[in-house]
């Protein structure tokens, strides 16, 4: 507060040369609330972009950690344990996507029985294509490694797969699963 | 200073009617001139009757520094001073965090900006590669290695002439469309982006063209001189 005085007192000469020398002066009050206003907003704006920049990232590094076990939960199932394979799957989705999901794994229950049809899912990449603090669409390369009994060893699938991750509670969940 | 006071003091009271005005203009009290037009008698007899500053009379009062306050004291009311001083604190404080805050936006958004242009400069350049026909075969392996450095722009550079002629012989035309393309890591000089492209390759083998499906990871670079981003490993995921 000391030095703040002598700052005070140092700038009013200057202030009182102004005013003798010309007619017009700058009121210095208004002047520095208005400057004061301006750095504030300026400040705002910057601390804002930040922290929505940092959101997302947040968003980003969650969403992709959860997105490489859900993938696998997803698009694993074997026929002697397909309700628990489903069960699995079913916390790592949300919304109509898990609604698609039950249908999906319904409609395929019988089949997978039938087939005796056991399917691995590996990711071995994932990159991300956009991001926001409540959205992170994620492009997935995803290996399933199908066994069944019309096929002789294992056959596998070089999937590319859209994921779309949203927000649930805490939790990042798959909003949607796009096979492209 | 306490001697310049007492000089400036001794010279009003020695002055005669009629003095200029320049003494007065030493005077501290700046603020109480009165007008010119004022007669100088009742000027001299108004000046004397102010509280003097420096101890005139008696040189060994007091120190120099509590003149100063006296005369500041009715120059700005404290109220004001205080509210003044408060506004610059704000004002400085507004100013670092603007400071602070400017900056790590300036960096977040920087970052982004490369984060696009190595996105953009990975599915162009990895178009570029599927997409190559016999009819433009050396204008096609040109725009790829134009984009291309490093190891990548090596190998290519080394397997070029017989990549131009197998695409020749076979009469290949391809074409390729990127799907998607996502970030796996990325800093300001370099990333690792993934490339999903579909591709319609006719050759002599398949005239009507076959369905090729590409899952395609690169590495980029920025090139310090140019600015632009290249393509210094590419590769097929399996």
């Amino acid at each position: 507060m000391g030095s703040l005085g002598t700052l005070t007192r140092r700038l009013r000469p200057r202030l009182r040369r102004t005013t003798g020398s010309g007619p017009r002066r700058i009121p210095l009050v208004p002047a520095l609330v208005a400057a004061t206003l301006l750095a504030a907003a300026a400040a705002g704006a910057g601390w804002y972009g930040h922290d929505r920049a940092e959101q997302r990232d947040t968003a980003v590094r969650q969403s992709l950690a959860a997105a490489t076990a859900a993938a696998k939960a997803i698009f694993s199932y074997d026929y002697r344990t397909f309700d628990t394979s489903v069960a699995n799957g079913r916390t790592f989705v949300t919304g109509k996507f898990a609604d698609e999901y039950a249908q999906t794994t319904a409609a395929l229950k019988a089949t997978a029985a039938t087939q005796q049809a056991v399917v691995l899912a590996e990711v071995t990449a994932t990159g991300v294509v956009t991001a926001t603090a409540s959205r992170v669409e994620l492009l997935v390369y995803l290996n399933q490694y199908r066994r069944n009994v019309s096929t002789a060893g294992e056959k596998v699938d070089q999937n590319r797969v859209v994921l779309t991750m949203v927000p649930v509670g805490g939790d990042w969940k798959v909003g949607q699963a796009t096979a492209i | 200073m306490q001697t310049r006071e007492e000089r400036t003091l001794k010279l009003i009271k020695g002055a005669k009617p009629g003095t200029p005005g320049r003494n007065v203009r030493r005077r501290a009290f700046t603020r109480h001139v009165p007008p010119p037009e004022e007669p100088v008698e009742a000027l001299l007899k108004k000046l004397d009757s102010e509280p003097v500053d420096g101890p005139a009379d008696d040189p060994t009062a007091s120190s120099g520094t509590a003149p100063v306050t006296e005369r500041d004291a009715p120059a700005v009311p404290r109220g004001r001073r205080v509210l003044i001083a408060l506004l610059v604190a704000a004002l400085a404080a507004g100013l670092a965090a603007t400071g602070v805050f400017g900056h790590r936006w300036y960096a977040d958004r920087s970052l982004d900006a490369a984060h696009q242009a190595a996105l953009a400069a990975a599915k162009q350049t990895t178009v570029n590669f599927v997409s190559v026909s016999a009819s433009s075969v050396d204008r096609d392996l040109q725009r790829i290695s134009a984009g291309a450095t490093g190891e990548f722009r090596e190998q290519f550079t080394r397997g070029g002439p017989q990549v131009r002629a197998a695409v020749v012989e076979n009469k290949v035309e391809s074409r390729g469309s990127v799907l998607r393309a996502g970030l796996v890591s990325g800093d300001r000089r370099s990333a690792v982006v993934l490339v999903a492209i579909d591709a319609t390759v006719k050759n002599v083998n398949a005239p009507d063209g076959r369905a090729s499906h590409y899952r395609i990871q690169v590495d980029m670079a920025r090139d310090g001189r140019s600015g632009k981003w290249l393509v210094s490993r590419l590769q097929f995921v399996g």
